[in-house]
Formats: structure tokens, sequence, C-alpha cells
């Protein structure tokens, strides 16, 4: 178990941490998640001593670092990829460390063959690419079967397979219930592999939580839609104040007709049902999962965070609300609707080149619509404008 | 997904969704660690498929029921002595040690075979025409163990490199973080370090000082040796193990300096300047004037003319024609005899060290160097 209690380090006028505290419990991996020069390094260099840091403490296993007889069997890290002496040979490398805590040779020889560079073991690790340096330093970090494991950005340099290893790696050893600590900057990886999250930004600790509840937080799903009906899309969720229609680019593969749509906050099921009822015509509906990476990133990233929220004015839909003619509540989303939906307030979206295409909507009731919501028209060609694009193309 | 839209969803990041992947994709990186313990929980490494992984886990699961199967074998654990170890392996398993430690080994017989082949020419001389004589006159043994430590001075710079290297090349490679990790009480690391570079420097100095004794016996014997007088006794020792041992403390020191400096050009320079730099331009300062005479007091107290003075051990061996013309510092003896003996100011009221003094002087030098070598490196931040 690796406890980390209110660490603060400055380096000159830097303040690199600022009262870290988080705990990486044994038998979990820990994702040590943070942008480049958060103080990932630092946390985890001032853990193993390496780094005396101004204030607070860093506890392994319950006592200092330093005070451990068997260091090797305590912690094992990886802190750099090239930690190893350029005119070295690997096996010399990993040697001289095994040697320290009196650790047999055999291992040496079984660390090398379990990372995969037994071949190249009287290679020097200068000649080593930065994969195989990773690996040497893996390689290391095993040399006592550690604990603890304290690997920072391990997976640097490492080809796919080496990058499933890793992660195998280290959830072996969180089974095995040892505690397990990898930084990234990258959110997918740490997902993958992580039980618990410590997000770190400027020194500071953003968030401490687990992959699951971050996952849960940060996934709302929401409907990327593609209509050639705005202003009958957005009646739909005109007074549903918890759901949001925001106007997005389209993607590589969408159809290139009619203004594409991402609707949050509202469910799938129903969104399709009201959507039927309300005989909204969809080029493309699917349900997407929000990214974990933009919403790590959003919160790493404070002062984009800022910046993002004085800019809506300017990026969002401007046009003033369209309210169709949707006067069976029904047919729209089942929100804070007053009822008062009878009002028909027709002004096209002058970016939608669609606008001009699509038939008003008023009185589009049911029996406007030429098939059955269904079944498939034989007529379609001879059908609206609306859907008949589509079909031609 | 364009900036404006980008920021619009900022303050909304739990809606945001990645409008650059697939949503199949994903759909699929993300669900796995929705539940991120189901797979280790069924199979931690069944599911793998790696056979290099499984080979892994037997392994990591292997010494560990060893261990407790039988007590057979110590559990490997940080000791002073494997620290040691450690430090050896890495100390041999680098070029540069071999390149600076028989470089060292090398240049003292050389030294040695310079001196004692221009004295052996200048004893075949007669001192009066300067005619070249059919039998080489006899030297004095004192001249020949001279000779063999006549390069001691010289080598300070390599062993001197090769402590400063010893503790830099940690840092320019970043191997002192795996090697702090592996130990993490620096001053036994660093303990541990300069034992083994101490160790190898008097080996390699022992090494290259029977073979300077060697060449310089060889060079000098067919003309005779006249033997050592009694005040000479210790002049063989002290050119060998004396000289050895100012070889291996100038290493320490420059373990201390390394420490310091904690980087390779800053410690080597560090070394010159003591060694080369220092000594200049204080004898250069006191010739200015006779107020800068005092300088040279100074000068003496540096590590370079404290060697040399100590490898005299008080025999002022001067060589003339007459090859036993030896004159004894009886007053230096007389100082060795006499422990309580203070410091012994010259005619002119400058510091004349004698041998032992000038030992002092050395080792005060070695202590204080390293001293503050270990608390530099103790304190400082490993980046």
């Amino acid at each position: 178990m690796i406890e980390i209690e209110g660490l603060s380090k400055r380096f000159g006028a830097k303040t690199v941490l600022d009262h870290v505290s988080f705990t990486a419990e044994d038998g979990k991996v820990t994702g040590f998640l943070g942008p480049n020069g958060a103080g990932k390094s630092t946390t985890m260099r001032a853990a193993l001593g390496l780094i005396a840091p101004d204030s607070g403490r860093a506890l392994i296993d319950g006592r200092p670092f330093a005070e451990h007889r068997a260091p090797l069997r305590t912690v094992g890290a990886v802190l750099d990829a090239k930690s190893a002496h350029k005119g070295r040979s690997a096996y010399a490398h990993l040697l001289s460390i095994a040697l320290t805590d009196g650790i047999p040779r055999r291992r040496v020889d079984e660390v090398m063959d379990l990372t995969g560079i037994a071949a190249v073991k009287n290679r020097n690790a200068g000649s080593f690419s930065l994969g195989m340096s990773q690996r040497l330093s893996i390689a290391a970090a095993l040399l006592g079967e550690p604990h603890n494991l304290v690997l920072d950005e391990p997976i640097n340099g490492l080809d796919p397979e080496g990058v499933k290893w890793v992660r195998e790696l280290c959830r072996y050893y969180a089974a095995e219930g040892r505690a397990v600590l990898l930084s990234s900057h990258l959110m997918s990886e740490v997902a993958l592999t992580a039980d618990n999250l410590v997000i770190i930004g400027q020194g500071r600790i953003l968030e401490t939580t687990t992959v699951a509840d971050f996952v849960a937080e940060h996934s709302t799903h929401s409907l990327r839609v593609i209509t050639p009906e705005p202003e009958k899309l957005q009646a739909i969720f005109a007074h549903a104040s918890e759901v949001t229609v925001a106007p997005i680019e389209r993607e590589p593969g969408d159809p290139q007709e009619g203004a594409a749509f991402r609707i949050t906050g509202a469910d799938l099921e129903a969104a399709a049902r009201v959507f039927a009822a309300a005989q909204l015509v969809t080029y493309l509906f699917v349900q997407e999962h929000a990214s974990l990476e933009e919403a790590y990133m959003t919160l790493t990233h404070a002062r984009a965070e800022y910046l993002g929220r004085s800019m809506p004015a300017t990026s969002a839909p401007s046009t003033p609300p369209v309210v169709a003619n949707v006067s069976e509540s029904m047919n729209t989303w089942p929100g804070n609707n007053d009822g008062n939906v009878s009002e028909s307030v027709e002004s096209p979206r002058p970016g939608n080149t669609e606008a001009g295409d699509v038939p008003r909507l008023v009185n589009t009731g049911p029996e406007d619509v030429p098939w059955s919501v269904n079944t498939w028209p034989a007529n379609v060609s001879e059908s609206g404008n609306t859907s008949s694009r589509e079909v031609q193309q | 997904m364009s900036r404006g839209a980008h920021a619009a969803h900022a303050n909304r990041s739990v809606r945001t969704v990645s409008s650059t992947r697939q949503p199949q994709q994903a759909a699929e990186s993300v669900a796995p660690s929705a539940n991120p313990r189901s797979g280790a929980a069924n199979s931690p490494i069944g599911s793998s498929g790696d056979p290099g992984y499984r080979r892994g886990a037997d392994h990591a699961a292997g010494p560990r029921r060893r261990a407790s199967a039988g007590a057979t074998r110590t559990a490997p654990r940080l000791t002073f002595l494997n620290a040691v170890r450690a430090e050896l392996c890495k100390a041999l398993s680098l070029k540069s040690t071999y390149v600076l430690l028989v470089i060292n080994a090398v240049l003292l017989p050389i030294g040695s075979a310079l001196l004692a082949w221009a004295m052996s020419f200048v004893m075949s001389l007669d001192p009066q025409t300067g005619e070249i004589l059919d039998t080489q006159q006899p030297v004095a043994e004192s001249f020949m163990w001279s000779a063999v430590s006549s390069f001691v001075p010289t080598c300070l710079l390599v062993t001197g490199i090769f402590g400063v290297m010893a503790v830099t090349v940690e840092y320019s490679s970043s191997t002192i973080q795996s090697s702090l990790v592996a130990n993490p009480r620096r001053v036994m690391f660093l303990n541990a370090k300069t034992l083994v570079v101490a160790a190898l420097a008097f080996l390699s100095s022992l090494i290259g000082l029977l073979l300077a004794w060697g060449v310089a016996y060889a060079l000098l014997s067919p003309g005779g040796l006249t033997p050592l007088t009694d005040a000479e006794r210790a002049l063989p020792y002290m050119s060998v193990f004396g000289g050895a041992l100012l070889l291996t403390a100038m290493a320490v020191l420059a373990v201390g300096l390394g420490g310091v400096c904690r980087s390779t050009m800053g410690g080597v320079f560090a070394l010159v300047g003591v060694l080369i730099i220092a000594p200049s331009v204080l004898s250069m300062a006191s010739l200015v004037g006779d107020r800068f005479a005092w300088l040279q007091s100074v000068a003496r107290c540096l590590p370079d003319q404290a060697a040399s003075n100590f490898l005299t051990a008080g025999v002022d061996v001067a060589v003339s024609s007459s090859s036993t013309n030896v004159s004894v510092d009886v007053e230096a003896m007389d100082a060795a005899a006499g422990a309580t003996v203070a410091m012994t100011p010259d005619a002119s009221g400058l510091f004349e060290p004698t041998w032992w003094q000038s030992g002092l002087i050395l080792l005060a030098w070695v202590v204080a160097a390293y001293v503050i070598g270990v608390m530099v490196v103790r304190r400082s931040d490993v980046k």
C-alpha cells in the first residue's frame, strides 16, 4: 500500500506539488492520471524518497521507503524508460540492481525472459530502442517480486503487444493483493487497467475516484441525429430542460444531407418513440458514449474549461427558438412541458441549407404522412421531398 | 469537432462525446472499464493467452514458494555487503573503469622508466669531463625509490577522474534512480561505492607501482645500487604503498567532488582546479611580491603539494654525481619522532609542513570533500 499524505514540493518559484494526498490500495491498480508536467513523476519520486518533499510524507506499507530492509521486495519502480547506462550490458544492469538486495542471479534471467529481452542480454543498453529500454526498466522493477509496483508511464514506446502485456501484468499483480500505482497521460489506457483513479493537474489532486464511478459519471450516453427537419427536432425538446440539443459537425461517413445534432440527456428508446410519434425524419440516429478522454481533458485543462464557458454565445446556435406546431404533448419530449405549445413560429436557420426544402411544420398530423410508421413505403420516390432526397442518392 | 463546438461542450463535460471515434469503437473501449475487475476475477492470467505472461506468473509464484518451503536461502535484503557487491558489478561492467585503471597502472611504470633511464644516462657520464664512462656509476637506492613514485602526482588526476566518474555517471545516465530505488540509504550507497572505488584504485596503483619498481630496478641495477641509509628505511614502503594510498585517497576525495557536482563536467573541472589550476595560480601570485609570499604556505596545503611532500617520507633525495650525497631532512625526522611538535615555520616564516603533516593535511582534504559530497548527495533531489 502506498500512502501519499499532503505532499508539497516547490522547485524554485514553481509549485510542483500542492498538498497531494491519495492512497494506492493493496489489490488494486491505481491509475494516476495527469497531463505532462502535472506532478505525476514528482509524486512518484517523492514516494520513493528520490525527492524530498517540502512538507507531507509518503508511506509504503506503513513506513517511509528508506526504512525498508528489502527495498526491491517492497517496491518495483519504472521511473524512466532510459534508466540504464548506455555502455553497460542489459544483464549487468539488472545484476547490479539484483545484487543490492541479494537477489539471486537466477531471478535476473527470469525477468529478462519474462520481459522478452533475454535474447539481447549482453547487448549494451545504449543500443536499445525506446521499447526495449522500457522492457529493461520493467524487468528491473520486477526483480524483487515487489509488493508494490510504481510504474511511471510504463507503456511509452511499447508495441501493442507490450502494452497489452503491461496491462495484464498490472492486473495480475493487483489480483495477487499487491498495490500497483500506474501513471499515464492517457485516460483510455488507465480506464482499461485501473480500478481506482487519481487525477492530478498542476500539482493538485483534481479527483480521486474509481474507474467505474468515473465512467458512470462521465459516460452519459448521447444521441447523434441527422435530420432534414431541425426545427421539428428542436421543437420536440423545446420544453425539456434536462435535454440539450446541440448542432455538431458532421463526421466522415455521415449522410451529407440534413443537419447533425447531438442530443444529450435523452434516453434512446424514449427518443426513438417520440421521434416516431412526431414523424421526424432522420437520416442517422445512433447512440454514442461519452469519451473518457474528453471528460478527463476537461477536468485537467482548467484553463480550457474557463475559456469554454465564455464561448457558447458564439458557437451555440443563436437561432431564435423554433417552436413547431406540435399540439399533441405526446409528440414532444415529456419534460417540463407546460402545454402551451400551440404557437407556430417559423424562422428557418440561415446556416441550414435544408431549411428551404423542409416543409413547414404546420399541420404535421399523422394523416399527412403517406405511409404508416412501421412499414416501408412502396412509393417512396413519389412521397414528400423530405425523404426522397436520400433515396434518390 | 470544431474548436467552437468543443468549447461549447466543455462546460458540459459529462455530455461531451468524442466525434472522432466511431460509436461502436467508443462503446468497445469503454465497456471493459465499466467493470474492470471482472476479467481479473475470473482468470487473472488465463484470459491473456500470452505464453510469456503465463510463464511470468509461474516465475512470480516460484521463489516465494521456495522461500516458504525451506529456510535454506536467506531472504533477499539490503546489506552493506550486498551494496558493495552491486557497486563492484557496476564498476566492472563499464569500459571507462578499465580504461582509467589501465592508464593509471601503465603511466606509473612509464614515469619510473623515464626517470630511471635519465638517471642511468647521467650516471654513465663523467661529472668532470662530461664524457661517457665505460662503467655506469652506482646509484643510491633511495633515488630508485623516488623514481618508482615519480608519476604518482601525475596519476592523482587519473584516479581522481575515476572517483569523480564513479558518482557522476550515475547521475548522467539516470541509473541513480534505479540505484536509489534498490538502495534508498544514500549514505550506505555512497560508502559502498567509495569502498569499491578505493579498492580498485588501490589495486591498480599497487600494480602500477610494483611494475614501476621492476622497471626502475631493471634500468638502474646494472650500474649497482648503494644501499639505503637507516633514515631511508621507510622509503620503499612509502614509494609503493604510500604512493598507492595517495592515489586511493585522491579517488575518495574525487568521489566527494563528484557528489558535490553530480555532473562529470563539473566534477572533473573541480578536480583539475584543485590539482592544477589552484597550485599554479597560487605560485604565480606569490611571485608578485613579498607581501604575497604567504600564499606559498597555502599552496603547500593543497592536495598535490601535500601528496608530493608526503611521498618523500622526509627523505630529501638529491642526486649528485657522487651519488652518495643524500641529505636527510633531519628536522623532518625529528618532527616525526616527536609527536607533539607543532607546525614548524621555516626561516622565511613560511609554513613548511613535514611529510606526516602533509599526510594529515591530505587526509583532511579527503575527509572534508567526502563528507560534503555525502551530505550533498543525501539532500539533493533526484529528478
